[in-house]
């Protein structure tokens, strides 16, 4: 039986290759399935990582429209044409914009947030949480149906290099034309050195205990300690009180976020 | 300005979840039902752009089982002008599969604009609103934590993307957006409110009516987390020689640090 050919959509940010992405890749080549990387945003420099992760083939596109439905327009395409049995992919915001409107136009099951990943003969068997995690199920899928599953960060081991047998390296010959009933107008970036809640391997968050916002600083200086992995969160008492903004609550009505060392602080 | 806001039913944060004994479902029996946190972003927007235009209609949408009216009559309560529920006989749980249905109703409707929260806290899926801009071939911004018309049926989305990047992006009616948390503070239903959703327009449609196929994704296996059976460990000395030995826990057996 011929390896079951898997797409795999590696987000970048500032060029880089994301952790969580590479992770991906390298569980896709541990599984023995072939592993096709999708690279948009991406330098050809940067693949480097990309190839060691375990990509099999890799297709690049310097730049990304941040327009999701033009996006999947042609991502719609191009996976007709590749025909992957499974597009796998982060369960990042961009990714979440992205992906359910790709499913809808190429007429395949759609799933995000999945714990774990795993081929049976014919299906593909997908945990999830459910009711953040206050349960657990499981969806089989069938192979033929080639779905698109966004992973958990996390969920998989980290990755590897592996033995680099990239056969090509593809640059897509794509031209975005941009719509007019949508603009991105600004991006700014002013805390590009943190690291997302739903990606740090380490959090610290903070809750009522803590007494008042100032001393959210001395998780600043915790943070600081244990180096750059780490990112801050907050309970929803906090974010609802003010003292932090929304973005950094984690939980149920915040962020899912799965780090390897949790650090709760005032949270009873 | 016609608005359409879709709202879902979920369990209430709090409540215990128990698995069926068929471990095909959750046991429903003990649940306590609320409106989706984010829906309620999302119809509280609908409602405050209503009253600064002081002109509009705003329909509320959901799909579920009987249950769900008394979430769309909390909406017609909150100040919603009409609502419709696609009755289904159970549970169903693909996104594709209520976003498809949605975009049945939603066509006829032909809103301006369409809100729904960022994500149903039950399911986690956050597809629906995006799954559904694509059915009907619209724009839509995802994640927006401010939602501000400039002229000529231009709005913009601000929104915080990961790793605090902050994006603005303006978007042109018809389209869809979806909120998240801090974009608004929900208001509570008033009494006077209440008793008028009562009288208020509350279609119910069959959706094993609509042509709409299985669907594709139906959970199985459900099984509650496994105990935690590691015993906690609480250190004990000086705070020197704590802070010594949690550094070495992290370190050494765990490998977190």
């Amino acid at each position: 039986m011929s390896p079951v050919k898997v797409l795999v959509s590696v987000d970048f940010s500032n060029h880089q290759a994301k952790n969580s992405s590479l992770d991906l890749l390298s569980f896709a080549y541990r599984q023995q399935w072939e592993v096709n990387a999708l690279c948009l945003g991406a330098h050809k420099e940067a693949l480097e990582k990309v190839k060691k992760a375990g990509a099999h083939q890799i297709f690049f596109h310097p730049k990304k429209t941040s327009n999701p439905q033009v996006l999947a327009s042609f991502l719609s395409d191009f996976i007709t044409q590749e025909k992957p049995m499974l597009i796998l992919a982060s369960s990042s915001q961009y990714n979440i914009e992205l992906f359910p409107r790709l499913a809808i136009r190429l007429k395949k099951p759609f799933l995000s947030d999945g714990l774990s990943i795993k081929q049976t003969e014919k299906k593909w068997s997908i945990e999830k949480n459910l009711y953040a995690g206050k349960c657990q199920a499981l969806v089989d899928i069938d192979i033929e149906k080639a779905p698109l599953v966004l992973m958990r960060t996390h969920q998989v081991e980290s990755h590897e290099t592996h033995l680099s047998d990239c056969k090509s390296i593809t640059e897509l010959n794509w031209n975005f034309t941009e719509k007019e009933n949508y603009s991105l107008e600004i991006k700014q970036n002013q805390e590009s050195r943190k690291l997302d809640l739903t990606e740090a391997p380490i959090i610290i968050s903070g809750g009522r205990g803590l007494q008042n916002p100032e001393n959210f600083k001395l998780l600043e200086e915790l943070a600081e300690a244990l180096g750059p992995q780490v990112a801050i969160g907050a309970s929803r008492a906090v974010t609802d009180a003010g003292w932090c903004p929304h973005s950094m609550q984690v939980g149920q009505t915040g962020k899912t976020v799965s780090p390897q060392l949790y650090i709760a602080v005032g949270i009873s | 300005m016609k608005i359409l806001v879709c709202l879902k039913q979920v369990p209430d944060t709090g409540t215990r979840i128990q698995i069926s004994k068929e471990k095909d479902n959750i046991d429903e029996s003990g649940i306590e039902w609320i409106l989706n946190p984010y829906d309620e972003y999302a119809l509280e927007e609908a409602l405050q752009i209503k009253e600064r235009k002081n002109t509009g209609k705003i329909t509320v949408v959901s799909v579920g089982p009987n249950r769900v009216e008394k979430t769309l009559r909390t909406g017609l309560a909150m100040g919603a002008d009409r609502a419709f529920l696609l009755e289904t006989k159970k549970k169903i749980r693909d996104p594709s599969w209520t976003a498809e249905i949605l975009a049945q109703i939603i066509k006829k409707e032909n809103p301006d604009l369409i809100i729904t929260g960022q994500v149903g806290i039950d399911e986690n899926h956050s597809a629906t609103g995006p799954m559904l801009a694509e059915h009907l071939n619209l724009p839509h911004v995802g994640f927006v934590k401010n939602f501000k018309e400039l002229k000529q049926g231009n709005w913009l989305c601000t929104r915080q993307m990961e790793a605090g990047l902050t994006e603005e992006i303006t978007i042109r009616l018809p389209a869809l957006i979806t909120v998240t948390k801090g974009i608004n503070k929900p208001r509570y239903p008033s009494l006077p409110g209440i008793m008028k959703a009562k009288k208020k327009r509350l279609e119910k449609i069959d959706a094993s009516e609509l042509s709409i196929d299985t669907p594709a994704i139906t959970f199985h296996s459900y099984s509650l987390p496994k105990e935690n059976t590691t015993e906690p460990k609480i250190l004990e000395g000086s705070v020197e020689e704590q802070v010594k030995e949690l550094i070495h826990l992290l370190k050494e057996k765990e490998k977190v640090i």
